[in-house]
């Protein structure tokens, strides 16, 4: 018997890829790829290109070099329909949720499915249901986004983004301005989604201790380029210092706290530059 | 120093001409971008009401009341001048022409950019800085056939509608101050109105002057909303670009299109 030496395609990879907001490079010649049907996060600070990475799989920003593949085709070089179509296999949970304010719960996630389908209202009605159902906000359907909290909004906004039964699904910062029992409320989410659907997630976030409990994969990310990957595990007893200051959350090291100046007695004008 | 000062200036009047000129060629192709997704628009009706309602319904109420208070003010006024020669019935002509050539187009233009324009240019720029259009492209549908075309079209269809309502509603208030306060009489007041107001030359050339201010006001503010830095400051810096910037186009458009149609330049 011949062994099989085919391997799974990755559903998500970047190939050198590198992007720039004009003069300033936001990532690096990035390779990387994502295991399918997995949780994957990526960690990094404020400003260190995580949310572009989401932005580069979406198709909403291409990069200035390189290639990044979804199922096997590069999104930067199709056309516009293509590009749409690879979106329906999407979802995204901005980090506010992103809901249409002039929308009630019930429209929010009906949004979707009216514009892609062509299903009877009663079917909608059933579909939206049972995804409010699945998020525990089966009885706000009715509510307008303003009377929602945040951790409610989160979870209408996932809701929404599962209306189309996506294959993958980015969480760009997931936890962010939510109290502890949102936030655990939103890691058991992803975590459930994930198993039930049998889909891929990424999670960009920062917050490292919530993230590490519910991931099977995660890629550190440093001034535009990945410094360590792997389990949760091997991330947590990794030697290198950027990825040990990031993930024990330690004020100076290898990340300085001060921003490059003239030094102090300089700017104080009690010594001469030079 | 002088020199430097000189090339500072010059620096800056380059600058603002760049800036200009891309503005143009953005605004160009943005609109170019909106009237080729036009398609859903008019598939889908619904999306079209909803956005005569928003630009046209809710203009109403500024819309009739200014109408009407310009055309009292314009019978009062036209008859204290008629009056000195003896024609005062003729005031009927002269708030049907003031409304239906210039007053009801213009006004009605800028009244339609300050209510209208302004709410356009917010709702897309919230839309843009809470992310809501990224999201719709996420959702792969494209905030330009779903949100801005419908009203861009909305906007158009409305503002014809608003200028025939004010000229309406000026000429109405005219009557009721010259006829029914003043004593003017009222067969005379609509004779030689009917007589001097040609339907080809006058109310025709107003209705394309409402048109073409419709398409700038729509323009300008849809561009602004798109354009505007994702920010509460930017959102309302771009609401006060759309109103500035749609009342200058406006009255230069206006003497342009004057210059065209009355006067045969």
């Amino acid at each position: 018997m011949v062994k099989s030496t085919t391997k799974a395609i990755p559903i998500i990879e970047f190939s050198s890829v590198s992007f720039s907001y004009g003069d300033r490079r936001i990532i690096k010649d990035v390779s990387i790829s994502l295991p399918p049907k997995k949780i994957t996060a990526i960690f990094g600070g404020s400003g260190t290109g995580k949310t572009t990475f989401l932005r580069l799989v979406g198709g909403q920003l291409n990069p200035s070099k390189g290639d990044v593949f979804f199922d096997g085709k590069s999104i930067n070089r199709m056309k516009y329909s293509d590009l749409y179509s690879a979106r329906r296999r999407m979802g995204m949970l901005f980090q506010f949720g992103a809901l249409f304010t002039d929308l009630s719960v019930f429209d929010n996630v009906a949004f979707p499915l009216r514009e892609h389908t062509n299903l009877p209202s009663r079917l909608i009605d059933d579909l939206v249901k049972m995804k409010l159902h699945a998020v525990g906000l089966r009885g706000a359907a009715s509510l307008k986004t303003a009377e929602l909290s945040g951790g409610m909004a989160r979870r209408v906004a996932l809701a929404r983004a599962i209306a189309l039964d996506p294959e993958l699904i980015m969480y760009d910062e997931p936890f962010t301005g939510l109290d502890p029992i949102a936030t655990s409320v939103i890691a058991n989410l992803i975590q459930k989604l994930n198993s039930a659907l049998g889909i891929t997630s990424v999670l960009v976030t920062h917050d490292v201790e919530v993230s590490l409990k519910i991931v099977d994969h995660c890629i550190v990310m440093a001034g535009g380029e990945v410094i360590g990957q792997g389990s949760p595990e091997e991330i947590r007893k990794s030697h290198n210092p950027q990825i040990r200051q990031f993930i024990k959350g330690e004020i100076d090291g290898p990340v300085p706290l001060h921003y490059p100046s003239e030094t102090y007695e300089v700017d104080l004008g009690i010594k001469h530059a030079g | 120093m002088r020199a430097n000062a000189f090339l500072k200036g010059f620096v800056a009047i380059g600058r603002i001409t760049v800036d200009g000129v891309w503005k143009i060629g953005a605004g160009t192709k943005f609109i170019l971008n909106v009237i080729s997704r036009s398609r859903m628009t008019f598939q889908r009706p619904r999306l079209l009401i909803d956005e005569i309602f928003f630009t046209g319904t809710l203009s109403l109420i500024i819309i009739i009341v200014s109408g009407l208070f310009v055309g009292l003010v314009l019978g009062l006024q036209g008859y204290e001048t008629l009056k000195r020669y003896g024609s005062a019935e003729a005031v009927g002509t002269l708030v049907a022409l003031s409304l239906v050539r210039e007053l009801g187009p213009v006004v009605a233009a800028l009244l339609f950019a300050s209510r209208a324009g302004s709410a356009m240019t917010a709702k897309i720029g919230i839309m843009k800085s809470t992310e809501q259009l990224s999201a719709m492209q996420m959702m792969a549908v494209d905030p330009y056939a779903r949100v801005v075309t419908p009203m861009f079209w909305g906007g158009f269809f409305s503002m014809p509608l608003l200028a025939a309502i004010f000229s309406a509603m000026g000429i109405i208030g005219g009557y009721l101050i010259t006829v029914v306060v003043i004593g003017v009489d009222g067969g005379a007041f609509w004779s030689q109105m009917q007589a001097n107001v040609d339907f080809h030359g006058d109310i025709l050339n107003g209705i394309y002057k409402s048109i073409v201010f419709g398409f700038a006001v729509n323009t300008i503010s849809l561009f602004e909303g798109f354009d505007c830095v994702p920010t509460a400051e930017g959102v309302s810096r771009a609401v006060t670009r759309t109103v500035v910037t749609s009342a200058l186009a406006i009255l230069a458009l206006d003497f342009v299109l004057t210059a065209f149609m009355f006067t045969g330049v």
